[in-house]
């Protein structure tokens, strides 16, 4: 058990050390555009285009008209989703482009430790992001109708827990397909599409409905949202805590299954070193 | 000076002559050929890059949704338009695309400064245009087929509200789009070979880019400085003149002004180029690296 | 007590292309290391020596859990490296040469550090056992720069460091000393010799095709040969196995083809090198022969004189591993 925790830990040390050390205050600036660009079309359209007019069936799905703040609250989850798909979902491909993987797999460690300890190296650097957004959101003109701390804090929570595996299962789609940027990408913008982001879930058309209810996130979303914009309905808030805690779970197992298969097929057909 | 150096720069960027014009095409096709297999070798990187533009498209899409779904308003010159939103993000996007493919480039000369093989290559006597084109060119023309992937996939699932009056207007926006895009790439790539952090920095300019270039948001919805700071790229005039054309069915006499501009901004860029090479190489004579920062 | 010890342990490699898209997909098969058997004494220094693909790396990477073998079994200190991967991972180590296996964004010491951590070292050794290593191979006034301004002989250095942190009793050294300085590559063999083996009793299993290196400080050495082991002993042992063989070594001016192709006809005369070197200023060649008897030296500087050549220099002396070495590896091509 201490074992595993020293791993985290170090392995946590390490990558924040050397994310800083590579990218120094550019790093920050490159994970923040994503989101940065979110917010600024949020607030162009909002502000400027429609002149502060939502639509009625956006109304209607929020009980608000206030199109920024919705987006704020996404954009600052979306900064999270960022930071597993590209920290996370590709620890394990920079090990192998740096030339790393074999000191890493020579050693005793657990790599589910190891994957924790990347995972806090990411949510180290996501919520320094996020408080800055944060901020940012708040000049710009982010009101929270109320805060609920306990619901915002099991929100995060689960939200967490979803993307750690979501995190394992990409790290074991870019090892196994060698692949470097692509599914990272394509990923981050499907998840940006159908979480609810930018649109809620009930004005999209039917069959992006049926999509964004597999994604855990749209659940997390809805909690984060309750916790800081709107009242909802305790059932439904249930409902969402539920439903995001069992496919959370499913990525979690799922990811953990396939970095131990993917240990051993590296190992069985020497892939460990190829790019 | 500037002037006779400018007049001087076809000979003198392609060495003059057609043995030299030969083997520059040599080294451009070289390098797409080196692009296309290093870079998109594997069925499984064709199949999410399929993905990713319909996903992009359909984001901004979905960005309207909580206003409207049907028109936005678009200006250009006072004169204002109601365009049909999912053709004014379908244009966008694959503008876009076009547009990101050109970053790749500055992103590849990265790569192959870790493997160590972009020293060798300007250790070759091939002309360093030629190198930053084949490359550039290489990463566009594979991004081609993503364009059409997307135009197909989303006129398959939805109906796309285009208007045309003048198809000539259409293709001189198209070319000279395509074109302007290629030289703002290659002055990028240029760019790119003075700092070890190249690549970076031009995949970092995405989403500025998207943002200012009204890729989103017309130009007209934006804080004036960044929509004025957005005229300097060639993806927002692009993107003007094909919404124009596309969607607005304006004719060429509507639009000579946009085209005009991205006739200039094809040679800014290219002579662009040229010259953070040539400096790139002096400071390579001088200090024995070519990275400046 | 046999710390490595492997039985029929075989490797195949199998890759798959196909020449065009939805084409018929063509399976290759390698055999990289071939029924290997093979045991190394506790505190041993073994050397496994064999050309390009021979399957050195290969049987090293099985031997520390880095590769499952296809069939066969091996073991460390008792422990099967399959079925106890992790068990033996607590207990080896391996340095390969170049520049790879440490972060080059860390410091000398960070890296230490972490896989200090990884191998579950005491937390209350960990800050001497650092200091100690960085001492050891000559890096603690750089230790908290950045691996990325060390020179690749300091990267070396570091990466055996890096081998030792958690003193293991079996360590893997594949090709360690490859690219190195020749003065760097010396104090790192001697290192390997007197400190690892013979002071602190560790069992090296060391792979290298330099021979003069495995002469130089290994107990037993193996050649490994597409994937078989062909030859087994100590570095006498095999040289001697020539033992028929006197090597004469020839500097020759004004040789030609002809001259050289003519000893072939000499039926106990063998060949092994013609190369070309400078002698007093002048050109001329260095012709490595192997000869069965001594009285063919005196007959090779006549047959050289016949064509017009002069011998300048002729140094004989009894076969080494280089030559037995290349001796084995042409009889194994034939």
């Amino acid at each position: 058990m201490w074992h595993f925790l020293r791993v985290a830990k170090s392995t946590a040390k390490a990558s924040l050390i050397s994310q800083w050390r590579f990218f120094r205050w550019g790093g920050m600036g490159l994970r923040l555009f994503p989101p940065l660009l979110n917010l600024g079309v949020a607030w162009a359209l909002y502000n400027t285009l429609f002149k502060g007019e939502t639509s009625l069936d956006f109304v209607m799905a929020t009980n608000s008209s206030d199109y920024f703040s919705f987006v704020l609250v996404g954009s600052i989850f979306y900064v999270y989703i960022v930071s597993s798909l590209f920290g996370l979902g590709r620890a394990m491909f920079w090990e192998r482009a740096q030339g790393t993987i074999e000191a890493l797999f020579l050693s005793p460690m657990n790599y589910v430790a190891y994957m924790i300890g990347m995972a806090a190296a990411s949510f180290i650097t996501s919520t320094v992001d996020v408080l800055l957004l944060f901020f940012l959101g708040n000049v710009l003109g982010f009101r929270a109708q109320h805060i609920d701390v306990l619901l915002l804090i099991v929100g995060i929570f689960l939200m967490l827990l979803a993307l750690f595996g979501l995190g394992l299962i990409v790290n074991a789609i870019t090892l196994t397909f060698r692949d470097r940027v692509n599914t990272a990408n394509t990923l981050m913008t499907v998840l940006l599409v159908f979480s609810g982001i930018v649109c809620p879930i009930a004005i999209m058309p039917e069959w992006a409905q049926i999509v964004s209810k597999t994604v855990p996130f749209t659940y997390g979303l809805d909690i984060l949202r309750t916790a800081l914009l709107y009242k909802s309905d305790i059932a439904n808030i249930l409902a969402s805590i539920m439903n995001i805690t069992l496919l959370a779970s499913l990525y979690v197992i799922i990811g953990i299954m396939l970095l131990k298969r993917i240990e051993k097929n590296s190992r069985k057909k020497a892939l460990l070193t190829v790019l | 000076m500037l002037g006779s150096q400018i007049l001087k720069m076809p000979t003198f960027i392609f060495q003059g002559g057609r043995k030299a014009n030969l083997s520059v095409l040599r080294v451009i096709l070289a390098e797409m050929r080196k692009n296309y297999k290093q870079f998109f070798f594997t069925y499984y990187s064709l199949f999410w890059v399929l993905i990713l533009p319909f996903g992009n498209g359909l984001l901004y899409y979905f960005m309207y949704l909580p206003f409207t779904k049907d028109y936005i308003k678009f200006e250009w010159l006072g004169r204002g338009l109601n365009v049909d939103i999912i053709g004014f993000t379908l244009i966008g996007q694959l503008a876009y695309t076009f547009f990101l493919s050109t970053l790749i480039a500055a992103a590849i000369f990265d790569r192959e400064r870790e493997q160590g093989t972009f020293e060798i290559m300007l250790l070759s006597p091939a002309n360093r245009l030629a190198i930053l084109l084949g490359n550039t060119f290489g990463a566009s023309i594979r991004y081609l087929w993503l364009m059409i992937g997307t135009i197909a996939i989303f006129a398959f699932s939805f109906n796309v509200g285009i208007l045309i009056n003048d198809f000539l207007a259409v293709f001189l926006s198209l070319l000279l789009s395509f074109l302007a895009l290629l030289a703002f790439g290659l002055s990028l790539a240029a760019f790119s070979i003075h700092s070890r952090r190249g690549g970076l920095i031009a995949i970092a300019c995405q989403e500025p880019v998207a943002y200012v270039s009204g890729l989103v948001v017309p130009q007209n919805a934006l804080p004036q400085t960044l929509a004025q700071a957005g005229y300097l790229i060639p993806l927002t005039i692009g993107l003007i003149a094909l919404r124009l054309c596309l969607l607005g069915g304006v004719l060429l006499q509507d639009i000579q002004l946009l085209l005009a501009s991205l006739l200039v901004m094809i040679v800014v860029y290219v002579v662009l180029a040229h010259f953070l090479i040539k400096i790139a190489e002096k400071s390579a004579k001088a200090k024995g690296t070519l990275a400046l920062f | 007590m046999e710390d490595i010890v492997c039985k029929d342990l075989t490797r195949v490699y199998e890759s798959s292309r196909r020449k065009r898209i939805f084409g018929e997909k063509i399976v290759r098969s390698v055999t990289a290391v071939d029924h290997l058997n093979l045991k190394v004494e506790e505190g041993e220094l073994f050397g496994l020596l064999g050309p390009n693909g021979a399957g050195k790396t290969t049987t090293v990477k099985m031997l520390c859990t880095l590769l499952l073998p296809t069939s066969g079994y091996a073991a460390v200190r008792g422990l099967d490296v399959v079925k106890n991967a992790n068990q033996v991972r607590r207990i080896v180590n391996m340095v390969a040469g170049g520049e790879r296996m440490i972060y080059y964004r860390l410091t000398g010491r960070e890296n230490l550090e972490y896989f200090a951590e990884l191998y579950d070292v005491p937390k209350q050794k960990i800050k001497s056992r650092v200091n100690n290593l960085l001492e050891l191979v000559g890096l603690y006034d750089r230790a908290d720069d950045e691996v990325e301004k060390y020179s690749k002989g300091m990267k070396q250095r570091l990466q055996i460091a890096r081998g030792l942190v958690n003193d293991p009793q079996v360590l893997f050294l594949d090709e360690p000393t490859i690219g190195l300085d020749v003065d760097i590559a010396k104090d790192i063999r001697q290192f390997i010799r007197k400190r690892l083996v013979d002071k602190q009793g560790k069992t090296v299993l060391l792979t290298t095709h330099y021979m003069a290196e495995a002469e130089e400080i290994c107990d037993r050495v193996g050649f490994l040969f597409k994937g078989k082991l062909v030859a087994l002993g100590t570095p006498s042992e095999l040289s001697r196995m020539l033992g028929k063989f006197t090597t004469l070594e020839l500097i020759v001016q004004g040789v030609t083809d002809q001259a050289v192709k003519g000893l072939n006809t000499f039926k106990d005369i063998e060949v092994v090198a013609v190369e070309n070197v400078e002698y007093m200023e002048a050109s001329a060649f260095k012709i490595v022969l192997h000869v069965t008897s001594d009285e063919l030296t005196p007959q090779t500087v006549t047959h050289f004189e016949r064509f017009g050549a002069k011998v300048v220099s002729l140094n004989v002396r009894k076969p080494n591993l280089e030559d037995a070495y290349i001796h084995l590896s042409r009889r194994q091509e034939s």
